[in-house]
C-alpha cells in the first residue's frame, strides 16, 4: 500500500514538475485576478453600509462569494494557495533546470569527450566552403601550416564578430557560440519572482501608514493619536519617528485641474531636521519613511466674540470646502452649527455667485449659523470681515491650506528593486540575446579543404538560416581574401528544415 | 497656434490611415498586389504627419504627450505605425500586418480627437520622470503587440489558402509561413520585454504617488493579466513547442485584453486627478 503511494506521489511530483502543470497554475492565477475585475469587491464599494445593501440584494450571491472569499480575491484563501503553488512549482522546476541552464551556457561537463564534428555535414543547416591550394605569405611550400591558418582565420574571424570560442577539436573543428550565458537570463527572470516576494512580503507585513492633516503652521511630533487611517504594521511595530511643521503651501491650478503642489517644511527624522520642499510625485524619504502630499484643502480662521469684543473661542477649521462641497464645523461647548460654502476667488456674474479659479485670491465664505436647526445667520463674509448673529460676533481673520498627508514606513524595497532589475535584464538576456552555435569541421581531400559549418539557434531557427548565410559568404570573403587560394562555389544543406 | 493645428493635422492623418486602411482591406480580400505598394507609399507620408503632430503635442505642451485619450491616441498609434514601417521597409511581405495597426491606430486617434481634442492640463500627478519611462514603453508595448496580432492574422490568411491548396500569387509572395510566424513571436517578445518595463516603472510611480508599489487597482490588475497572458503565450511556444495557427489566434485574441488595459479602463486620468484635490 505504502508502495502504491510513493508511486502515485512520485506521479503526482513527476506531473507537477511538468510545463503543463507551470502553465495550468499561471492560467489559474491569471484567471483569479481578472475575476476580480468581474465580481463585486468589497473595496469597490463606497462605504460599508452601500456593501450591506448589496448584500441584501443578492442574499445568494453575495453568500457564496463570501464564504469563499472572492469579494476579496486579491487575499483569498484561494488565491494564497494558487500563488503557495506557483512559488513551489517554480522552485522545483527552476532547481531541477539549473543543471541544465549551466550545461546550456557551457559551465559545466567542461570534460565531456570531444564531439565527433565530422558528422555535421550530414545534419540540417550545413554549409560548405570549398577552398583549394592555400599558401600563405611566408610560407615555402603548399600544406605546411595550412590547417593552422585556417582554423586561426576561422577564430579570428569569430572573435571580431562576438562569437565565444567554447571548444577546439583536434585542430580540425570548432565550436562556438553566441551570447553563450543567454540561458543564465532564464534563472535570473524566473528567480527574480521570488526577490519580489520576498520585498512584497516584507513591504506588507512592515508597512505602518497613516494620514495626517495638517494646517499651515502647524506643528507635529510623532503623536499616534493624530494620525488617520492607521495601518498597523505586524513587525517593526514602532512609530516613524518624524516630525513634521508645515510652513507654506503653494498648489497650482489651470482651468480647475491641479497643475502642481509645493509643501514647504521643516522635517524632522530621528534627531536630524531639516528644510524640505514636498511636491506631487516627489515625496519626502528618509531611510525606511517616506511623507506624501496626497491632498489639500482650506482652514478658514474663525475667531467668536461677545458683544464686549472678547474672544469666545475660535481657530483654524480643517473644511473640505475648497472644490466647491458644504462642510461644516462646531465650537466646543456651544450651541451653534457653522454650515461653511467657500469661494477661493469670488465673482458675481448676471447675479450668480462663482468663484473664478480655485487659487487664493479672493476668498469668501458663505456662513449660515444654525442653532437648534434654526438658521441664525446665512450671508457672506469677505477677508477680516465680520457678521452678527444672536449677540455674537464671527469674524472672518484668515485662510489658510491644509495639507494631507500620507505617512508611510515599510522595508523591503531592496528586494523588490534587485527582483525588477534581475528580472528586465534576465528577459533581455534570455530573448533578445538568445544563443546561436556554430560547429565547424575541415575536411582535407586531394584538391584542397572544404570547410562545414553548421548552425544551430534557438526560437527563431527560419531567419537564422538568412544569418547564416551571410555569416558564410563574409567568412568565405574573409577566407578567401587573407589566403592565397582559389574558391570554389559553396554548399549549402537545408535539408531537415 | 499649435493647438489647432495638431488638431487639424491629425483628422489629416485619420483620414489618410482611413483610405490605406480601406485599400489594405480590398488588396488582401480581392488579391490586389498594386493597391497594396498604393497603401505602402501612403503610409510613408502619412506617418510623417503623424510623426508631426506628436512632435507639435508635446512641443506646445512641454510634456511627454500621455495625457488623456487624444494624446494616449497620437503616441500609441505612432508606435504601432513605426514598427509596421520597420516591418515594411524589412520585408515588404509582411505589409499585411498593416491590416490591424493600420485600422487599429486610426481608432485609437478617433475615439481620442472626438472625445478630447483640446487636451487637458497637465495635472500635477502625471509630471514624473518615471510616468515618462512608463507611458513610453507602455506605448512601445501596444505597438509591438498590435503588430503581432496583425502578422497573426496574415498568418492564418496564408495559412488558410494553403490548406486549400489554392495557390494565389498574391500570398505566394508574403514571407513563408514560418517566417511570419518567427516574426510574430518576435514581436510578442519585444512587447513582453516593454511590458515588463512598463509593470515596473509603473509601480515605482505608483509608490511616489500613491504611497505604494501595488495596490491592485483595475488598472494594475488588467495589466498584470494581459501581460501574463503574453507570459502564457511565451510558456506555450517554449515550453510545450507550440508553433502556428494556435499562436497566431492566441496572438489576435489577446490584443483584446490590451485594449481594454488602455481604453476600457481609464488609463490614467481618473485615478490620479484627485491628488491635488480638485476633481
Ligand atoms: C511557476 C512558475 C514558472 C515556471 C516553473 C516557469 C518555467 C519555465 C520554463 C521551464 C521555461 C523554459 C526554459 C527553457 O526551455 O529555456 C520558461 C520560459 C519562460 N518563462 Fe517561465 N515559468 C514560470 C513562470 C513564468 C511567468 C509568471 C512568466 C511571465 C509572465 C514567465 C515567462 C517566461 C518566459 C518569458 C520564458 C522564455 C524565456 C526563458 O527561457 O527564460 N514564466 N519558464
Amino acid at each position: 500500500m505504502y508502495r502504491q503511494l510513493f508511486v502515485s506521489l512520485k506521479d503526482f511530483y513527476r506531473f507537477f514538475r511538468s510545463p503543463k502543470a507551470t502553465i495550468i497554475i499561471i492560467a489559474v492565477l491569471t484567471g483569479l485576478f481578472f475575476t476580480g475585475l468581474v465580481i463585486p469587491q468589497k473595496r469597490f464599494y463606497q462605504s460599508r453600509a452601500d456593501y450591506e445593501r448589496w448584500k441584501t440584494d443578492n442574499p445568494n450571491i453575495s453568500f457564496i462569494l463570501e464564504s469563499l472569499k472572492l469579494n476579496e480575491i486579491y487575499v483569498s484563501p484561494i488565491t494564497i494557495a494558487f500563488l503557495g503553488l506557483f512559488f513551489a512549482n517554480l522552485a522545483v522546476v527552476v532547481g531541477h533546470r539549473i543543471p541544465v541552464v549551466l550545461r546550456r551556457a557551457y559551465l559545466l561537463d567542461r570534460a565531456r569527450p570531444d564531439p565527433d564534428f565530422s558528422r555535421i555535414k550530414d545534419g540540417p543547416d550545413v554549409r560548405a566552403i570549398v577552398l583549394r591550394r592555400f599558401l600563405r605569405a611566408g610560407h615555402d611550400s603548399p600544406g605546411s601550416g595550412e590547417k593552422e591558418d585556417i582554423v586561426r582565420e576561422i577564430t579570428g574571424f569569430l572573435s571580431k564578430r562576438l562569437w565565444s570560442i567554447i571548444h577546439m577539436g583536434d585542430g580540425r573543428s570548432l565550436l562556438a557560440v553566441k551570447n553563450r550565458y543567454s540561458p543564465l537570463g532564464f534563472l535570473f527572470f524566473h528567480l527574480s519572482f521570488i526577490l519580489c516576494l520576498v520585498g512584497g512580503l516584507l513591504l506588507t507585513y512592515s508597512r505602518f501608514s497613516g494620514k495626517l492633516l495638517l494646517t499651515a503652521g502647524q506643528d507635529f511630533y510623532s503623536d499616534m493619536t493624530e494620525f488617520r487611517e492607521i495601518r498597523e504594521p505586524r513587525i517593526f511595530k514602532a512609530i516613524p519617528p518624524i516630525g513634521i511643521r508645515v510652513d507654506q503651501v503653494e498648489p497650482s491650478y489651470e482651468g480647475g485641474i491641479g497643475t502642481d503642489l509645493k509643501v514647504r517644511m521643516r522635517f524632522r527624522y530621528k534627531n536630524e531636521e531639516q528644510d524640505v520642499l514636498v511636491k506631487v510625485n516627489e515625496p519626502v524619504k528618509k531611510g525606511p519613511v517616506a511623507v506624501l502630499a496626497s491632498n489639500i484643502g482650506v482652514s478658514p480662521l474663525f475667531v467668536l466674540r461677545a458683544s464686549d469684543g472678547r474672544e469666545i473661542s475660535g481657530g483654524y477649521f480643517i473644511l473640505r470646502v475648497l472644490k466647491g462641497q458644504e462642510d461644516s464645523f462646531e465650537m466646543p461647548s456651544l450651541p451653534y452649527k457653522f454650515h461653511v460654502l467657500f469661494y477661493p476667488e469670488y465673482a458675481v456674474d448676471n447675479g450668480k455667485e462663482y468663484s473664478k479659479s480655485l487659487e487664493l485670491k479672493n476668498p469668501v465664505v458663505h456662513l449660515r449659523i444654525e442653532r437648534d436647526e434654526k438658521t441664525v445667520y446665512e450671508g457672506n463674509l469677505g477677508i477680516k470681515k465680520a457678521a452678527s448673529f444672536d449677540g455674537l460676533q464671527v469674524a472672518f481673520e484668515d485662510v489658510r491650506y491644509w495639507v494631507d498627508f500620507m505617512v508611510i514606513r515599510e522595508y523591503g524595497t531592496a528586494p523588490l528593486f534587485i527582483g525588477f532589475i534581475l528580472g528586465c535584464l534576465g528577459l533581455v538576456m534570455r530573448l533578445v540575446f538568445y544563443q546561436k552555435e556554430l560547429r565547424f569541421y575541415l575536411e582535407t581531400s586531394e584538391d584542397g579543404y572544404k570547410v562545414y559549418v553548421a548552425g544551430k539557434s534557438e526560437y527563431y531557427i527560419h531567419s537564422f538560416r538568412e544569418d547564416l548565410d551571410e555569416l558564410v559568404r563574409d567568412l568565405q570573403k574573409t577566407l578567401t581574401g587573407s589566403l592565397s587560394n582559389e574558391y570554389l562555389e559553396g554548399e549549402k544543406n537545408d535539408k531537415g528544415s | 497656434m499649435t493647438k489647432g493645428l495638431d488638431i487639424f493635422l491629425c483628422w489629416g492623418v485619420i483620414y489618410a490611415y482611413t483610405v490605406i486602411a480601406i485599400l489594405l482591406l480590398t488588396a488582401f480580400v480581392f488579391n490586389k498586389e498594386r493597391l497594396l505598394g498604393i497603401s505602402t507609399y501612403m503610409l510613408v507620408p502619412a506617418f510623417i504627419v503623424h510623426s508631426a503632430v506628436f512632435i507639435m503635442r508635446w512641443y506646445g505642451t512641454g510634456y511627454f504627450p500621455a495625457n488623456g485619450k487624444y494624446e494616449n491616441g497620437i503616441t500609441s498609434g505612432w508606435f504601432a505605425i513605426a514598427l509596421t514601417l520597420f516591418l515594411f521597409l524589412r520585408r515588404k511581405g509582411l505589409r499585411g500586418v498593416g491590416l490591424i495597426t493600420v485600422p487599429g491606430t486610426l481608432l485609437a486617434l478617433g475615439y481620442g480627437i472626438m472625445t478630447e481634442p483640446g487636451g487637458q492640463a497637465h495635472g500635477a500627478a502625471l509630471k514624473s520622470s518615471w510616468l515618462i519611462i512608463h507611458v513610453l514603453f507602455a506605448q512601445l508595448a501596444f505597438g509591438a503587440y498590435l503588430v503581432a496580432s496583425g502578422l497573426g492574422l496574415l498568418y492564418i490568411l496564408k495559412d488558410n489558402k494553403a490548406r486549400k491548396n489554392v495557390a494565389i500569387p498574391f500570398y505566394e509572395k508574403l514571407p513563408k509561413l514560418p517566417v511570419i510566424e518567427e516574426t510574430m513571436f518576435k514581436f510578442v517578445v519585444y512587447g513582453f520585454i516593454a511590458d515588463a518595463i512598463m509593470i515596473a516603472a509603473g509601480s515605482i510611480w505608483a509608490k511616489d504617488l500613491w504611497g505604494s508599489y501595488w495596490s491592485w487597482d483595475p488598472v494594475e490588475v488588467w495589466s498584470l493579466v494581459s501581460w501574463l497572458i503574453y507570459g502564457l503565450t511565451i510558456h506555450f511556444r517554449v515550453s510545450l513547442g507550440w508553433r502556428g495557427r494556435i499562436l497566431a489566434w492566441i496572438l489576435i485574441l489577446a490584443i483584446l485584453g490590451i485594449i481594454v488595459t488602455y481604453w476600457g479602463v481609464n488609463f490614467f486620468m481618473e485615478s490620479s486627478q484627485h491628488v491635488v484635490g480638485v476633481k
